[in-house]
């Protein structure tokens, strides 16, 4: 908006009349001193006189009515089965007790990233069986990255026995071939505060050699590292040895149906405000800016093997902190914003994949809005982002051509004259190298982020551009703001609002998974672009990125793989 | 809370609602004293909030009592310093541009501009988010300079 304009906003003010000087005089003589905590007695405060004491009647009533039935209420969540309880379930008795000889490792619970197929090893003895002596669990497993994804399940399987000469083993086994794989429930969740929780509790069961089960929790707080749990187990001597029942199923942890968890989930993160910024001032960024997050979450987890006894108790307690700088750039069009890192992140818009990687604004909101709809639902997949872990940023090297030469999914068929609409369209054709690319963001009656990509002429094939020419291409999509883009996305406020201390310093990643990288090189369908404001002599796509970039070499497949131009198609086109 | 500077402002703010001096003075001074009849609003850290809600309830009650006036007749009551300044027209033409939006759009724009709230005190004051609130500032803003441009303003 122009400079009148402004000035003529703020001088509304004086448009409007100042009240009697008397009159307002006398009046601000007589009150008190706002905040004063007693009541004056001039103030007209008749009609707010005291509640009578029956008032307290009704309120009691009902608090004794909520109380009741939150008891209730807890009582039946209590005594609820699980879901796993209703799961199939793997059984291992021992008949005879052995004496004790040697120890070993008996029992190891693998880590199984959910959706994968894997196996898992029910109960392993490989020279001797087990006694009641063999209960001791240990968990480990700390690591640097940042998630672990949790499921519980339990199967069932008919009964294999093998006896040896003081005891029976009897293993079970899958009733068919098919499991399922079911994300546990946790049976109880509670979560107070503007809080991101990112623990998570495995629960698993094992068998003891005296028939009752073995409870052993597994904290997972990583990615990299596969936490692992051991069981140690002594036995007796070596004249019996059991059967090693492996089970291949994707993604659990064996349980039985005397197991009964509960977690608790407490956590507590930065304080969450709004800036008070108007869209004036959001133009007046900080040219760099350190954000830091931090985190920390509380996980409590209560199982119950025997009701007569107390249940275990594992508490988990996880900090994150993430720090990332946010660097400006300043443009005619308006201040530009870019992350000075720039991680490979999900799509902002993708829901239906967890990203793993949070250093972008984007994605720790995805995270946070993620968490609070677990919030509200059930808490089966939360994600943990160890503070002993470095930020990493993880660039991926530039895309290899090499890459694009899988087999295409051809969905662009060329004209019958062989000429491609991305031929038509394009006024120059170039092969050029990735030499510097800027994110940049144009404020405007409707906010976006494009990109500044400068292109190293190699050849041109066609048009005027000249071998080792430097010309300057621009991508839509990049980086920008994240209030900058929710004042055009204001249905979009609700999923980021409740993060950042001060969001107009968080950018937001908008790119195309086609957008180009320092390093690229392809052969380019360019067109003139030149629009106030911008680089003179700038170029665009022909089409779009992902049909306007080819590999450099004949068949020549474009970025999205839907396009492929042979070399006798693109002679032909050249000739023309 | 500056009292006396918010006097002002909300004596503004009625007077936009009311077009009356006198009637906005009468509401400017009720709104303070029922704002001191409750301590908790003033310990509640939104004083400003409460006083503007309390003199939008008001300014209501009033606007359903009385006819309103027309705003034009009481720039007499205008300091005359203020005529002075540069840009006082631009600002006289604005003005009547904004006497000519709907109520809740003029009610926006004079708590931003004359009665200087935050947005997120106006956010508040409208039950809405801050992100809301400055998305209709903003566009109530675009539909200001259109008109002022048709003026032959800008």
């Amino acid at each position: 908006m122009s400079r009148n304009f402004w000035n003529a906003l703020h001088g509304l003010k004086n448009t409007f009349p100042t009240p009697n000087p008397e009159r307002e005089e006398e009046f601000l003589r007589s009150l008190p001193e706002i905040g004063h905590k007693e009541k004056r007695n001039f103030l007209p405060m008749l009609h707010m006189g005291r509640k009578s004491l029956w008032y307290a009647v009704p309120a009691v009533v009902t608090a004794v009515m909520l109380v009741t039935v939150g008891i209730r209420t807890y009582n039946d969540i209590d005594h609820n089965p699980l879901p796993m309880d209703t799961y199939p379930e793997t059984t291992v008795t021992i008949t005879e007790a052995i004496p004790v000889t040697s120890e070993t490792d008996a029992t190891e619970t693998t880590w199984v990233e959910p959706n994968e197929s894997s196996e898992i090893i029910d109960y392993l003895d490989n020279t001797e069986t087990p006694t009641e002596e063999n209960s001791s669990a240990r968990s480990t497993g700390e690591g640097t990255a940042s998630e672990s994804k949790i499921a519980l399940q339990s199967s069932s399987e008919p009964v294999s026995t093998e006896r040896g000469n003081n005891a029976e083993t009897v293993h079970t086994s899958a009733p068919n071939e098919s499991r399922q794989t079911v994300p546990e429930r946790v049976s109880t969740t509670s979560v107070k505060g503007n809080t991101i929780t990112n623990a998570s509790t495995t629960v698993s069961t094992s068998a003891n050699p005296s028939g009752k089960s073995t409870t052993q929790t597994t904290k997972a707080t990583n990615q990299t590292t596969i936490p692992k749990t051991t069981q140690s187990t002594k036995s007796t001597n070596q004249t019996t040895k059991n059967t090693v029942s492996t089970t291949t199923a994707p993604n659990y942890w064996k349980t039985t149906q005397s197991t009964k968890s509960t977690t608790k989930i407490t956590a507590q993160t930065t304080k969450i405000t709004v800036p008070e910024s108007t869209e004036e001032e959001m133009t007046q960024l900080p040219q760099t800016t350190k954000i830091t997050l931090t985190t920390r979450a509380t996980a409590t987890t209560k199982i119950v093997t025997d009701p007569t006894e107390p249940p275990q108790t594992t508490k988990i307690t996880v900090t994150t902190k993430a720090t990332f700088t946010t660097k400006s750039i300043e443009y005619t069009t308006g201040t530009v914003s870019a992350t000075e890192a720039l991680p490979q992140t999900t799509d902002y818009m993708d829901e239906t994949e967890m990203p793993t990687d949070y250093e972008t604004g984007d994605n720790l909101a995805w995270w946070a809005k993620n968490y609070y709809t677990l919030c509200d639902e059930v808490a089966y997949r939360l994600v943990v982002y160890d503070e002993t872990a470095p930020v990493e940023v993880t660039e991926e090297p530039a895309e290899p051509t090499a890459e694009l030469t899988e087999p295409a999914e051809l969905t662009e068929p060329a004209s019958e004259d062989g000429t491609l609409p991305v031929m038509e369209a394009a006024g120059d054709v170039v092969t050029a190298t990735v030499t510097d690319v800027k994110y940049l963001f144009l404020w405007g009656d409707y906010s976006y982020p494009f990109t500044e990509v400068t292109l190293q002429i190699d050849s041109s094939l066609k048009g005027s551009l000249r071998s080792g020419q430097v010309i300057t291409l621009y991508e839509s999509g990049g980086y920008m703001p994240l209030l900058a883009y929710l004042s055009d996305h204001p249905d979009e406020t609700e999923r980021y609002v409740y993060l950042y201390d001060d969001m107009s310093e968080v950018s937001l990643n908008v790119r195309s998974k086609y957008s180009s990288r320092i390093g690229d090189r392809y052969l380019y369908f360019l067109t003139h672009w030149n629009i106030e404001g911008m680089k003179e002599n700038a170029f665009t796509y022909a089409l779009s990125a992902g049909n306007s970039k080819f590999t450099v070499s004949a068949p020549y497949q474009s970025a999205d793989k839907t396009t492929i131009i042979t070399q006798e198609e693109l002679d032909e086109f050249l000739k023309s | 809370m500056d009292t006396r500077e918010q006097y002002e402002k909300i004596f503004q703010y009625c007077y936009s609602r009311v077009a009356n001096r006198d009637t906005a003075e009468d509401i400017t001074q009720e709104t303070f004293l029922r704002f001191l009849e409750h301590p908790e609003y003033q310990k509640s850290g939104k004083e400003i909030q409460y006083l503007y809600t309390i003199a939008r309830n008001l300014c209501i009650d009033e606007y359903r009592k009385i006819p309103t006036e027309t705003l034009s007749d009481e720039t007499e009551n205008i300091p005359e310093q203020s005529k002075g300044e540069t840009g006082w027209i631009d600002s006289m033409i604005l003005r009547k541009i904004l006497d000519r939006l709907p109520d809740e759009e003029r009610e926006i724009i004079v708590l931003r501009y004359v009665s200087e709230l935050s947005v997120s005190e106006i956010a508040g004051i409208y039950q809405t988010s801050w992100f809301t609130m400055s998305r209709r500032i903003k566009r109530i803003l675009d539909k200001m300079r259109k008109e002022l441009k048709e003026e032959g303003l800008e």
